[in-house]
């Protein structure tokens, strides 16, 4: 049996094709259940605060569930390589946390709206950025449309936000959750 | 490095199998129903193309209960990574990028 270099080159891309894809639907499903979680806080933490129009109350105890949750979903992996992606996951999220409180500060005094623009627009560059940068291309159109939406919500239905928040933020992390985890299967 | 491709791994639905499982992590598993989007096979042929590839030492089966569901998830062992590794060279030897 011998291979001429047309045939090992074919072989060679089909390896190349096949190792990006699986390594992305690992990336992909690795990413869901994060999504999914931080969708569903979102969409409780927007309702609440438009309902009672009190930030600090509602979002901190959701927080400390999100980070919890981050960590515990960070350690269910069993993967060395998923599991680093994991943690780095959660770690990234702390520092969006951070900038987040930073750019208050900086920036304040912020109004409602703006105070609830802030945490979504960072999340959003952050997802355009792994979708860059990692195989989890699906988080870049994930990020954007995060952005696109944060804004356009802002500018178009002020008195509506934070329940459009609630449903294109929160309902879209969840819906962006559920595509990245059928990704490759 | 030996003139010919290794058998068990010339076959492109095992090659599809093998560099799904070399694109993740050594101790990362790939469940069997990834495994048959990313390789394009059928349930039974997977199924036959696996056992070949474990009979041979290269993956290794695992089978258990994840939410009351059957899983069945493999992962390459250190040979079947080492064998793919040669695989691969032997390829890039033919087109000349060894």
């Amino acid at each position: 049996m011998s291979l001429t270099q047309a045939e090992a080159q074919i072989a060679l891309n089909d390896i190349e094709k096949t190792e990006n894809r699986a390594a992305a639907s690992q990336y992909h499903r690795v990413s869901a259940p994060y999504l999914i979680m931080w969708g569903v806080i979102w969409v409780i933490g927007y309702t609440v605060t438009a309902a009672i129009q009190e930030i600090s109350i509602v979002w901190m105890p959701l927080i400390v569930v999100g980070i919890v949750g981050s960590i515990l979903l960070a350690r269910r992996e069993q993967g060395a390589r998923t599991a680093e992606f994991g943690w780095r996951y959660g770690a990234s999220f702390a520092v969006i946390g951070i900038f987040n409180t930073a750019l208050v500060a900086v920036m304040s005094p912020l109004d409602y709206n703006q105070m609830s623009a802030l945490l979504p627009l960072a999340v959003g560059v952050y997802y355009a950025f792994v979708g860059i940068w990692t195989k989890a291309w699906r988080m870049m159109p994930l990020g954007l449309a995060l952005i696109g939406l944060t804004t356009l919500g802002y500018f178009v239905m002020p008195e509506y936000f934070r329940y459009w928040m609630a449903a294109v933020g929160g309902g879209g992390l969840i819906v962006g959750g559920l595509w990245m985890r059928n990704a490759g299967s | 490095m030996t003139d010919q491709p290794d058998p068990i791994i010339h076959q492109p639905v095992r090659l599809k199998i093998m560099s799904a499982l070399k694109a993740l992590p050594e101790r990362d598993l790939l469940e069997f129903v990834r495994l048959k989007a990313l390789s394009g096979a059928t349930e039974g042929n997977l199924g036959a193309h696996i056992s070949s590839l474990e009979q041979a030492g290269y993956i290794e089966v695992q089978k258990d209960f994840h939410h009351n569901r059957p899983r069945t998830r493999a992962k390459l062992t250190r040979a079947g990574r080492r064998a793919f590794e040669d695989y691969v060279a032997f390829l890039r030897e033919i087109i000349g990028e060894a």
